[in-house]
């Protein structure tokens, strides 16, 4: 009977345990993201000192390469996160830069990354398991593949650089369009159109330098694109990554029965230009040059 | 009906495959202990003893340094041959003082799925614990040290006060309360959480004990070992409850900040006999942690674990663990298996054989791997 009780209970556990398998991995890039997610960057006119890696699959001694193969698939499961581990996120490559490069480590005598001294560096006296860093990383995990280890080794040794285009460009990166219809308390005006346009920034920005003259929108009417009144355009900060421009608009003035073109301007730099808080100009023309307008056309 | 709190709806509707090797395994392990006729009562620690964590260590959300019933349990009852010589003498330096230690060593051999291979010996981690407990006053210092490999690194350094009452409050460098307190800190649970031994925190906490009750409420920086770099704090609360033979807890935790982390957890552990099953579910909400759009990322973490107490002195642990990165992208999840023999075959050293088979999606060849390892566990 207790045999028999046993197998009842052990049998079950042991196959709901292993019921659960690892995803496919379909559609999803080497970062376990979606592939919609690499936006579609123009490439810069002046190629940045630190040039990708021709075969993606071989990792080299620059930054970039390291970020791309160790830190964020290998590293940033334990320093990323919720609770990056020792309170050192190097999730992304801006956080790695941030978190490593000449910041003292947990040892004293030691910063985690001393440029030119990889041997005086705690990055990498870690990955190589040497005794007076501790725990080799990564932790409970394989070792770092030889090449690996060498790239830091060698990234160090020249200095680690961190590459030009290190600040990639503050664009937009989404735009995404509600409206609904609400009555008006106007005369003349049996109803009104609220389009919301949420506008999201692959940065934080710097929201003090945006004003209302840098945001403004005009209705296509005749394949003529007609200015918008300003009064009728307002703005709403969410968050340092998020703003909503706000439009009303009279359906009365408008042929309701049809879809309605519309255009918003933003960061014309004849007024001003919208910076990031690491002070990088929006680069609103998404040519991968600091500067320029945002110009993007929708329909309802 | 713990088991079934861990393996949710989102497991129901996971694609069902199964890992043959494991199976294979599992299905041995369980002939073995089918045929096993010499199975003993012995408890698995405090979820099968339904102990509070404090019953056994000083450090009342448990680990580290032993307290004299603890001490006793790991010479007497835990290993297959009771120890014949009590170290009390040694622990316990004065009638306030005393000394603890654990220390790992592993020989490891791992293999990921681009075959790369690497294989060894390590010294794991070694710790020094010290407990001065002050005369009458409740008042209590803990200190826990690696010091091994190596330079020293402080985990734990704090004062505690404890009340009348069995209340106490802590005030120092401090692992918080948060879930289950398992070992591995490689766990899904611990990894993605930052809950784990690898990752205190300065701060404070502030405990309501009752009989069957406990309520811990924390404050911390929220930057793990570094110092505060803004003004905003970790706050948590955690709550669990001892029933007749299994406990519920759970925990909510706001890390504010730029980029608030909210975590909540639930957890349990209950005992069948020579069965001790454990389980935790994590959901973290991670604000505009999308490098992409800012979004907010959810997360989903669990794990499962069945111990089997096969003979006094060995004991059979199993554990399936899951880890949904982003519950809004399909595909992208994480599953890991484990399959370890403890074997204490006497007081104060413990012998551990495992298999662990990690998964990740096949754009992640490092993250899938196996690992084979033995580890020798010395605790005093």
């Amino acid at each position: 009977m207790k045999t028999l009780l046993k197998t009842l209970l052990i049998l079950p556990i042991s196959l709901v345990l292993l019921a659960c398998g690892a995803g496919n991995g379909e559609n999803l890039n080497d970062q376990g993201r979606p592939n919609t997610e690499t936006p579609a960057l123009v490439p810069p006119e002046n190629p940045p000192s630190d040039p990708p890696t021709i075969d993606p699959n071989i990792i080299s001694a620059n930054l970039t390469s390291i970020q791309a193969h160790v830190f964020t698939p290998i590293c940033s499961s334990c320093h990323g996160g919720a609770n990056p581990a020792a309170g050192q996120d190097l999730s992304t490559i801006e956080n790695s830069i941030a978190n490593l490069i000449n910041v003292q480590s947990s040892n004293p005598l030691f910063k985690r990354v001393l440029p030119s001294s990889p041997e005086k560096s705690y990055l990498y006296l870690k990955v190589t398991g040497n005794e007076q860093a501790g725990s080799r990383m990564p932790l409970g995990q394989p070792s770092l593949s030889d090449n690996a280890i060498k790239a830091i080794k060698n990234w160090i040794t020249q200095g680690a650089i961190v590459p030009d285009n290190i600040m990639t460009p503050t664009q937009i990166n989404n735009v995404k369009i509600t409206s609904k219809k609400v009555d008006s308390v106007k005369a003349g005006t049996n109803q009104q159109q609220q389009i919301k346009i949420t506008i999201t920034f692959n940065q934080a920005i710097n929201f003090t330098t945006l004003t209302n003259e840098q945001i403004s929108m005009g209705q296509y009417i005749n394949e003529q694109l007609i200015p918008i009144a300003s009064n009728n355009i307002s703005f709403n900060i969410i968050n340092t990554h998020n703003l909503t421009v706000s439009l009303t608009s009279d359906l009365t003035l408008t042929a309701t029965n049809r879809r309605q073109h519309f255009n918003l301007l933003l960061n014309n730099p004849n007024l001003s230009t919208i910076t990031s808080i690491a002070g990088q100009m929006l680069d609103g023309d998404l040519d991968g040059i600091d500067g320029g307008v945002f110009s993007y056309d929708f329909s309802l | 009906m713990v088991i079934s709190m861990a393996l949710t709806a989102e497991y129901s509707l996971m694609i069902f495959h199964f890992n043959s090797k494991l199976i294979i395994l599992l299905i041995i392990a369980s002939i073995l202990l089918i045929l096993s006729t010499n199975s003993s009562a012995e408890p698995y620690l405090a979820y099968k003893n339904n102990l509070k964590c404090m019953a056994c260590h000083v450090n009342p959300n448990g680990g580290g340094l032993r307290n004299d019933f603890g001490r006793i349990y790991g010479q007497q009852l835990l290993p297959s041959k009771a120890a014949s010589y009590d170290t009390t003498t040694l622990a316990k330096l004065t009638q306030f003082l005393t000394l603890g230690a654990n220390s790992r060593f592993n020989a490891t051999f791992q293999q990921n799925e681009n075959g790369d291979k690497s294989q060894g010996f390590a010294l794991s981690s070694t710790q020094i614990y010290l407990n001065i407990a002050l005369p009458k006053t409740g008042l209590s210092f803990y200190l826990d040290q690696q010091v091994a490999p190596g330079t020293a690194i402080n985990r734990e350094a704090f004062v505690m006060y404890k009340f009348a009452s069995g209340n106490f409050i802590k005030a120092g460098k401090l692992f918080l309360p948060y879930g289950l307190r398992i070992e591995d800190d490689s766990a899904f649970i611990r990894q993605s959480t930052g809950m784990n031994f690898d990752n205190s925190d300065n701060g404070v906490e502030f405990a309501l004990d009752y009989s069957n009750t406990t309520i811990d409420f924390f404050v911390a920086n929220g930057t793990s070992q570094a110092s505060n770099n803004d003004n905003k704090f970790l706050y948590g609360i955690r709550a669990e409850h001892l029933f007749s033979n299994f406990r519920v807890g759970t925990t909510a935790m706001l890390n504010d900040g730029d980029k608030q982390v909210q975590q909540y957890n639930i957890y349990g552990g209950a005992h069948f006999g020579d069965f001790t099953l454990l389980t935790e579910v994590d959901y973290l909400i991670l604000s505009q942690a999308n490098p992409f759009d800012q979004s907010d990322i959810k997360q989903l973490v669990g794990l499962a674990e069945v111990n089997y107490q096969w003979q006094r002195g060995i004991n059979l642990k199993f554990t399936a663990e899951y880890f949904d990165s982003d519950l809004d992208v399909n595909e992208n999840q994480q599953t890991r298996y484990s399959v370890v023999a403890e074997y204490t075959p006497f007081a104060n050293i413990q012998l551990r054989l495992g298999y662990r088979q990690q998964d990740d999606i096949p754009q992640k060849p490092q993250q899938n791997n196996d690992l084979l390892f033995v580890q020798s566990h010395f605790y005093f």
